[in-house]
């Protein structure tokens, strides 16, 4: 007898937690980022990493980065960054992009000419929710400037300017400097590797 | 927040460990509920013993109430759990046999490897022919098998999606069933003879 009570009573909570998510309000759990959040974001500079540091990266072959070039294929192939991927714009959000920006095991970077199209591809990748995205700051026109084509600081700047010219000189040298940017015939570039998605561990009885 | 792995809130690499403690526990319950007995299994077949009926729902029940309020709560993002592929055809004939064994050998996977742990000879028995089986059909698997495996591909739809529901009344409906076949089957088993194992 006591049992038959214990399961009615279990039976009836059940019953009532089954039914208390049919009178549930509606909510809405899309996952779209906030007008707020997306403000913070923006305001947020840690989104961008410098020509400096991508050349060191390259220079030490650093193989945590995925450097991504969003300017259309035949500027691509005219010239990108060593080891850099070719996503346009507007194959951005496709299956095969999706492959390369979803991983969690590289930091993703995006370049183009200035700062504007990596820019638009940051913010759709933060609103698809991909982690680990940045923007090289200046685009390759800032790489050349300063990578490609330094220029010597005045005397009055900074030492830190001058240190910073030094690791330019060298890395000038390192990337074929002073030459024209559309000559690119000693960069070699990687055919793009295909990752395939980790398959997850099933589970049964 | 969850699901705690996917979003990095615990990293990948304890995901093994994890599971073992899981897989623990989930044969401690087993073994607690009697799953260790093929008698006991069995019976549900032959209509003398519906504890498998009732524990199995009853965690299925449980499970989906507890994440469908846990994704209310904004705890866990639904959209970010594994489900199963549907295979149509595959999925059929993988479950006709895996009746089949069950009634022929009177263990699931799960529960013969309970059993073989606290030495059972047929369940030991059982394993070996579970590995045997896996061993043929993995190793034929590319020419006898894979035509028939990835047939009928049907994505992961859900039930409440192809029956043009919400999922809060296919949960009730869910629930309600689940408490109708425990009273059903409570009323069986007072009237079989009561067996003796």
């Amino acid at each position: 007898m006591k049992m038959n009570l214990r399961y009615t009573l279990l039976s009836i909570i059940l019953l009532a937690l089954a039914f208390g998510f049919t009178v549930l309000p509606e909510k809405n759990l899309s996952k779209d980022l906030t007008a707020e959040a997306m403000l913070l974001a923006v305001l947020d500079d840690s989104r961008y990493v410098s020509t400096d540091q991508i050349a060191s990266l390259l220079i030490n072959r650093d193989p945590s980065v995925l450097l991504i070039d969003v300017r259309d294929t035949a500027q691509y192939n005219a010239f990108s960054l060593p080891g850099a991927i070719n996503i346009p714009m507007d194959s951005l959000l496709n299956s095969l992009s999706d492959l390369y920006l979803s991983q969690g095991i590289k930091t993703k970077v995006f370049y183009s000419n200035g700062s504007i199209y990596a820019s638009q591809a940051w913010l759709l990748s933060k609103r698809k929710g991909y982690k680990n995205v940045f923007i090289m700051r200046g685009g390759l026109n800032q790489w050349v400037e300063t990578i490609l084509q330094p220029t010597e600081p005045k005397p009055s700047e900074p030492t830190s300017a001058f240190t910073a010219y030094q690791f330019r000189l060298g890395a000038s040298q390192y990337f074929g400097g002073s030459a024209k940017v559309g000559n690119s015939t000693n960069i070699t570039k990687k055919p793009p590797v295909i990752r395939k998605k980790k398959k997850r561990v099933a589970g049964g009885c | 927040m969850g699901p705690l792995i996917p979003n990095e809130i615990i990293d990948i690499n304890w995901n093994f460990l994890i599971a073992l403690i899981v897989g623990i526990g989930f044969g401690f319950i087993l073994e607690s509920a009697g799953f260790s007995s093929s008698r006991k299994l069995a019976g549900v077949f032959y209509g003398y013993d519906f504890v498998v009926l009732r524990v199995f729902f009853t965690a299925a029940v449980t499970a989906a109430i507890g994440l469908y309020y846990f994704s209310y709560f904004e705890w866990i993002d639904l959209s970010m759990i594994y489900i199963n592929p549907l295979y149509l055809k595959s999925n059929l004939i993988g479950g006709a046999i895996m009746g089949l064994g069950f009634i022929i050998g009177g263990f699931c996977p799960g529960t013969g490897v309970c059993a073989a742990m606290i030495g059972k000879i047929d369940a030991m028995v059982f394993l070996g022919g579970i590995f045997i089986g896996i061993f043929i059909f993995g190793e034929t698997y590319e020419f006898l098998w894979q035509e028939i495996h990835m047939d009928t591909f049907m994505g992961t739809p859900l039930v409440f999606d192809s029956l043009g529901i919400s999922s809060a009344l296919f949960i009730l409906g869910l629930t309600a069933a689940a408490l109708i076949a425990f009273f059903i089957t409570a009323k069986i088993v007072k009237k079989v003879k009561p067996v003796d194992y």
